[in-house]
């Protein structure tokens, strides 16, 4: 655990990335604040004891209240896996929120690599997604509140 | 072309005594295996680039299911996704099939180890969800 764990640190101290890191007794949280287009994000990392495999999640991405909207959140979920890889949109009724979830498998040599590149494809990935979780919470409206959602060509 | 990735997938299967046929195409390559699980026949295809170092596992055709049984599925195969890690399900609604999908990080020098991992990981986890998906299409 304590090897991945500062990999993946020595990995964002190279690239200048801040981070900062909770302990918990049976795996270590190492969470990355970005601000993308629209809204802000968590990105944890995620190591178990005796699990080698990271576990990458954006907790709360979208949150919403009602069966309605979990299962609008669940069709554009279904939309989007089937036009991003890598990215799970997980559409938990029980938390009212879509998280987006990676794992990394265990038999991975290069785990600071692989979480620099995990952090660019899940906040690209983000970015591009969360206009349409919005325009679908919000029944097609192309806005929200006051913000304008353009179309972003990549 | 045959992508390096490719040949260490299918190096690493023969190994462990699983057969697969490895196939060859313009841009890619890519290995297909099949495994019989307790509940369901697993289809699965590992596909490699051969211009950059990229593989993703597909597994298609887990269920067929009737158009209008569109939204049950999608609300199974939902719950499925946030109770199991690694591999996300995914609801063709073209072809109206449920497939499943991981996609291994750039650069995997150890690919074929990760690959046998994710076969298993993957027919583990559609072995479990198989019948569930199935329970709430067709009830009990």
């Amino acid at each position: 655990m304590t090897d991945i764990t500062n990999e993946i640190k020595e990995a964002f101290d190279r690239y200048g990335l801040k981070y900062r890191v909770q302990e918990e007794e049976d795996s270590i949280r190492i969470i990355v604040g970005v601000r993308i287009a629209y809204t802000t994000l968590n990105l944890w990392y995620i190591i178990n004891s005796g699990d080698p495999s990271i576990a990458v999640r954006v907790p709360d991405f979208v949150r919403f209240k009602t069966d309605a909207e979990r299962i609008k959140m669940q069709k554009k979920a279904n939309e989007l896996h089937q036009k991003y890889r890598f990215a799970k949109f997980a559409v938990s009724g029980e938390d009212q929120a879509v998280l987006i979830e990676y794992d990394c498998p265990a038999a991975l040599h290069e785990q600071g690599e692989t979480a620099i590149e995990m952090f660019h494809r899940i906040t690209q990935i983000a970015e591009m997604a969360y206009p349409s979780f919005m325009r679908a919470l919000w029944g097609g409206e192309e806005f929200f509140g006051n913000a304008v959602f353009y179309e972003y060509k990549y | 072309m045959i992508a390096p990735a490719t040949e260490a997938i299918q190096s690493e299967f023969e190994k462990n005594n699983l057969n697969c046929i490895t196939e060859e195409h313009e841009s890619s390559s890519l290995v297909r295996i099949a495994l019989t699980t307790k509940t369901a026949e697993i289809r699965t295809v590992f596909i490699s680039q051969t211009d950059r170092d990229e593989t993703s596992m597909r597994i298609y055709n887990i269920i067929k299911y009737p158009p209008e049984k569109e939204d049950a599925v999608i609300d199974a195969l939902s719950e499925c996704n946030v109770q199991y890690r690694f591999l996300r399900f995914i609801a063709d609604t073209n072809a109206h099939v449920v497939n499943a999908a991981y996609d291994f990080p750039l650069n995997t020098d150890d690919i074929g180890e990760a690959a046998l991992e994710m076969l298993m990981r993957a027919a583990q986890i559609v072995e479990t969800c198989y019948p569930e998906i199935m329970r709430r299409l067709y009830g009990e």
